[in-house]
């Protein structure tokens, strides 16, 4: 059988011109991490505020998600409001709901959708970033409990063949 | 650490989140940044990129009705956009090597994951000011090289064979070099 004749690749180096457009000796901004950490400082109980209503939300979604975990849809939205929690859990001084949803978008989006089939593993995450919202436990049965979320999703996605 | 003036630069913001949006832009307005564009979805980012010069671009994976990797696609496809090398910087939550090797293979220049910090957004604005990835285009790719060593310095034996004839790398093996770059470069 004949080869199939192939493109060779192109390289194609764009002038930098970023470099030559912002390179500076004297800056504006002298300490532009150290201010944005302030600035983010500064709208923290806003993102309190967001944090509370995107759990709210999440919550929201997973009673729909209870009633069809196999409507795409339905995992699509909790999947959403999982990564906004991501988001926002750490610039709202609530690390360990950052921890859970991460743990939850694991199980939301591995590969076979194994969240469909173990429903009882969503809810379990979604109550544990409801009560790491509102610290209703030590920091020692966080910790426990995260670790326990987490091997369990490893788990069933190192089971996906 | 080079010092820049980002009020010069011109940044479109990307996500369906109102408040990630205010995230990213509090960030960036720190850092000196006032040419700070926003779209809520990617349809809305090709109608801005068609018609402002944007330097960079902050973009969100997960948006409906197109999500981040589809608008990247389209931004490497040229026709639609003022600029078609524009940086892409991925902002995620999906941190996994499948979603990495996904975004890169859909042409994004860099990949940050949620939830966003100064640091970690001052960090791929470096990368995307000091070390642009060249681009490459073959009969299934465009988009930047998705190996960013600088192999220059290298002084010893020529391992692989195509490296003495790139212009003879064909397609495929040219992808199949630059998913291994890019999980080495992820890990």
């Amino acid at each position: 059988m004949a080869k199939k004749a192939q493109k060779p690749i192109e390289f194609i180096t764009p002038p930098n011109v970023l470099r030559a457009k912002l390179a500076t000796a004297s800056p504006a901004v002298k300490n532009p991490l150290a201010l944005a950490d302030e600035a983010l400082k500064s709208i923290s109980d806003d993102c309190k505020t967001w944090l509370h209503d995107e759990i709210e939300t999440l919550h929201h979604h997973r009673l729909a998600f209870a009633k069809t975990p196999e409507d795409e849809g339905t995992l699509k939205d909790l999947t959403a409001t999982a990564m906004e929690i991501k988001g926002l859990a750490i610039p709202a001084g609530c690390e360990d709901a950052d921890a859970f949803a991460a743990s939850l978008l694991n199980l939301l989006t591995a590969p076979g959708s194994p969240a469909k089939s173990h429903v009882d593993l969503v809810e379990a995450h979604v109550d544990a970033i409801r009560a790491a919202r509102d610290k209703k436990h030590s920091p020692k049965v966080v910790a426990a409990l995260a670790a326990e979320l987490t091997a369990q999703t490893s788990d069933l996605a190192a089971d996906v063949p | 650490m080079d010092q820049y003036d980002f009020s010069r630069l011109a940044v479109l913001v990307v996500d369906d989140s109102y408040h990630m949006r205010r995230l990213v832009k509090t960030i960036l307005e720190a850092f000196g940044c006032t040419n700070i564009y926003e779209a809520e979805s990617g349809p809305d980012a090709l109608d801005l990129l068609a018609k402002m010069p944007i330097d960079v671009v902050v973009l969100d994976w997960l948006m409906d009705p197109m999500d981040g990797i589809e608008t990247t696609r389209r931004i490497r496809s040229g026709g639609e956009v003022h600029n078609p090398y524009v940086p892409v910087i991925m902002l995620t939550g999906h941190t996994t090597m499948s979603c990495i090797l996904a975004a890169r293979e859909a042409g994004v220049t860099e990949y940050l994951a949620k939830p966003v910090t100064p640091k970690g957004l001052m960090s791929r604005l470096q990368l995307v000011i000091e070390k642009p990835r060249p681009f490459v285009r073959t009969s299934v790719f465009f988009g930047p090289d998705r190996r960013r060593k600088d192999s220059s310095f290298y002084r010893g034996p020529e391992r692989r064979e195509d490296e003495k004839k790139p212009a003879q790398k064909t397609a495929d093996e040219a992808n199949m070099f630059e998913i291994e770059d890019s999980a080495e470069d992820a890990a």
